[in-house]
Parts: C-alpha cells; sequence; structure tokens
C-alpha cells in the first residue's frame, strides 16, 4: 500500500468514526461497512458526503455502489484526486 | 407504458397547508440516536421545518378548502366542473371516496365524474394522466385534480428515517383543454418492490390492533410499529438513481428536449439529498431543479409537486408558458413522467389551512 492511499484510508476512518459517533473500530484496507457498528445506509450517505468535501470530488452513483471494502473505495478517491 | 396527449393545461395549483409547523432541531432527543450525529445528518439531508397536520384533520377538509379558495378568486365556477379526479392514500374513510364526499359538499351535478385513485409519490404525474384520459374520452372540459396526504399521523415518532421526511399537504389544480400542443407522458411500474414504502397494518388484510401499535426496534435502531410508515431508504435510493434517469432520457427522446430546452425539472423530493444526487446523475444545472420542498415542508406524496411549482416558480408559471418536466417516483414502486409546455397558469398559490 503506498503512502498516499493510506492517508486516504486515515482521512476515511476520521469521517467514518464522525459518522457513526464511536471510534470503537480501526479501518484497515479490508474493513466492510458491516463490520463498523452503525455503518448504515443512512450514515453511507453522509460518510460518502463527507469525503466529497474532505477531498474535493464528486461520486457518481456507479462510484457510490462500485466498492466493498475501505480499500476499494480509497482507490476510487485517489483515483478522482489524480 | 407512454402517451402522447395533446392540447391540455393545467390552469391552477392552490396548495392547503397545516398551519402548524415542527422543527427537526425540537425533535433530536426523540431519536434513539446521538443528537450531535442527528444534526450531521439533518445538515446533509436539509431537514429544517415542516407542516404537520392535526390528529382530526382530513384531506377532504384542506381539499373543500382549497377550491373554496379557487371559487372565491373567481379562478373556476362549479358550473365548469366536469370531474374531480382524487389521488392520495390518506383517505378520509375506507368508503366513501373523498370525489364524493367533495361533489356532495359543493352540490355538484350527478352528472359529475368522480373518481379515488390511491397513489403515493408518484400521484401527482398519474392523476394528470387519468384526468388528461377522462378529457380525451368524455369530452371533459375542465378537471379538478385533488392530491394530498397527511401520513404524519402514520409515523413513529422514535424513527428517525421517516419522520423528519414526512409532511402534511393537500392539492387542487384545475386541468382544462388548451392549445400548448403535445404532452409527453410515460410511466413504469416495479410492483416487486411493493414492500419497499409501505404502512404494513391499518388495512382489511392487516388492521390495527393494540398488537400492531407495538413499536420494535429495527436494524438501524429507529423505533417503528406495523401502524407506521416505513421506507426501505436504501432500496428506494438505489431505485431511483437507476430507474429514474434512463426513463428521463428515453422520455426526452421522445419529445424531441434537451436539458436546455426543458426550463424547469420539477422532481418529487424524497428529500434532498436524492434530489440533488439525482440532478447530479443526470448532470443539470442548479437552475433547472429545486430540492427545497421537504427542508421547508416536509415531503408530502402525492402532493410535493404542486408544492414545488407553486414555492419555487409561481410568479414564472403565471406570466409565461413554461416548458415542464414533472417527474414523481416512490411508493408503488412507480415512476411516472410528464414533459410539455404549460401555458401561463391563472392561479398558483400556497395558503394556510384556515381552521
Amino acid at each position: 500500500m503506498d503512502m498516499e492511499k493510506k492517508d486516504v484510508i486515515q482521512k476515511i476512518e476520521v469521517i467514518v468514526a464522525a459518522a457513526v459517533n464511536h471510534h470503537d473500530f480501526q479501518i484497515s484496507e479490508n474493513t466492510k461497512p458491516n463490520d463498523i457498528l452503525g455503518w448504515d445506509s443512512l450514515s453511507n450517505a453522509m460518510i460518502l458526503t463527507s469525503i466529497e468535501q474532505e477531498f474535493s470530488v464528486k461520486f457518481k452513483f456507479s462510484d457510490m455502489i462500485a466498492w466493498k471494502t475501505v480499500g476499494e473505495l480509497a482507490d476510487i478517491i485517489t483515483k478522482k484526486v489524480g | 407504458m407512454k402517451h402522447v396527449f395533446h392540447n391540455k393545461r393545467i390552469s391552477a395549483i392552490v396548495c392547503v397547508l397545516p398551519d402548524q409547523v415542527v422543527r427537526y432541531e425540537d425533535e433530536l432527543e426523540d431519536y434513539p440516536f446521538p443528537v450531535r450525529q442527528s444534526q450531521m445528518l439533518g445538515k446533509m439531508m436539509d431537514y429544517n421545518t415542516r407542516r404537520q397536520c392535526a390528529p382530526t384533520d382530513s384531506v377532504s377538509e384542506y381539499a373543500i378548502q382549497g377550491i373554496q379558495h379557487l371559487l372565491d378568486n373567481a379562478v373556476i365556477r362549479t358550473t365548469e366542473i366536469d370531474a374531480i379526479v382524487v389521488a392520495s392514500s390518506s383517505q378520509d374513510y375506507i368508503m366513501p371516496s373523498i370525489s364524493y364526499l367533495l361533489q356532495g359538499y359543493f352540490k355538484l351535478p350527478e352528472t359529475t365524474y368522480c373518481c379515488d385513485i390511491v397513489q403515493q409519490c408518484g400521484g401527482y404525474q398519474f392523476g394528470l394522466m387519468q384526468s388528461f384520459m377522462l378529457m380525451d374520452t368524455y369530452g371533459f372540459r375542465k378537471v379538478l385534480l385533488v392530491t394530498g396526504e397527511m401520513t404524519s399521523k402514520k409515523v413513529g415518532l422514535h424513527d428517525r428515517n421517516a419522520r423528519p421526511i414526512i409532511g402534511d399537504a393537500v392539492s387542487v389544480s384545475i386541468l382544462e383543454t388548451a392549445d400548448n400542443g403535445a404532452i409527453y407522458t410515460e410511466y413504469r411500474n416495479f410492483g416487486q418492490m411493493a414492500a419497499a414504502i409501505m404502512i404494513p397494518a391499518g388495512g382489511l388484510k392487516c388492521p390495527s390492533t393494540s398488537e400492531t401499535a407495538i413499536e420494535t426496534k429495527d436494524e438501524q435502531g429507529n423505533y417503528r410499529a406495523l401502524d407506521h410508515f416505513y421506507m426501505d431508504g436504501e432500496a428506494v435510493f438505489n431505485f431511483v438513481m437507476t430507474k429514474v434517469p434512463p426513463m428521463l432520457s428515453n422520455i426526452m427522446k421522445d419529445s424531441g428536449d434537451t436539458v436546455d430546452s426543458i426550463d424547469y425539472y420539477m422532481f418529487h423530493q424524497p428529500n434532498k439529498y436524492m434530489v440533488d444526487r439525482l440532478a447530479d446523475e443526470l448532470e443539470l444545472p442548479a437552475e433547472k431543479y429545486f430540492g427545497n420542498i421537504v427542508g421547508v415542508y416536509g415531503n408530502a406524496s402525492t402532493a410535493t409537486i404542486p408544492l414545488n411549482i407553486c414555492h419555487n416558480i409561481s410568479t414564472e408559471a403565471t406570466n409565461r408558458s413554461l416548458r415542464l418536466c414533472l417527474c414523481g417516483f416512490g411508493g408503488g414502486l412507480t415512476c411516472n413522467t410528464i414533459i410539455f409546455s404549460n401555458p401561463p397558469m391563472d392561479y398558483c398559490e400556497i395558503v394556510d389551512y384556515k381552521r
């Protein structure tokens, strides 16, 4: 995992913690939403919106459903940030 | 199903709203979630205020006031009303239908066509299509279309998925013949997803009992009874994002429209987040659509699009002809779209219900 992706995942962790209102987890590349208490469809919407603001990117619907793990989400973000 | 109607317009709309304004920030403690998280959600979804009816209010009472308002303002005369079409899921009674109550109240002739259609979020377009069919079949010149809901009576107090979005409103539209050319319509239904928006108890299949009033906790932590409105937000979001864009693209191809040739896209508004995401998907410029209705009035299902028109474009709509795309989606699940040029309207206002 290169440094840039690590940074992205760290920022995702902070965003997820704010959305689910706890930090009883540690995020890795393989983490899935179901692994974290409170990461449901509504908090997922909050998380993706916060990610858009944090990284100044815009997700299309195809982006929103194209990932299963945090690592895959980070890949989408890094690609968009360019 | 597609159909092209001709030469009909919406000549007037009046929306009648409950005078009670409720605020999302005042109910944060009711939800079984941390207040800070609910505030974050409210900011993203644009939850602010909603209109909420009183426990004994009914759609027919609001419709009577709306129709009376149109009569008082000389927008229509009772002798001109050929038909009353009601599209709503908030029936006053299991029987009789609201349209008969309205016909009786205004002492309209026995020949007045009365029809109620059980509809939800796509109901305004569906009501328009049914009314246009009646106009073509029977030669009606003026039809009253009543849409509206009082769903707040069926929402759980501890359900953050549903309560913050649900508002109450009733609209009365006058539809009449005109020289405005083709009206492109299309509807598609997805009954296999019927359970995604539902009030499970209270009908004849599962009557309301003390047991159906018991609230239980769902997977997300909300509390809801079988008597309450339920929406599978994720399923509805995925439905809207996958079904609406191709349908719009299809009907716009038929009507020969481009994004620019349509003045306004008047969407049904489940919440601002969904409308903005849909607009992004369609690559609509911000000035072509509105997502502000839920944050001001709440989502009144069948009345949301007329409310959208009255709140956002009433001045323009009464001063000039507008090419409109009306697109409603939701309960059914269904998606109904109409593209047409509407000549200047005679009336387009929102009024408060007077007690």
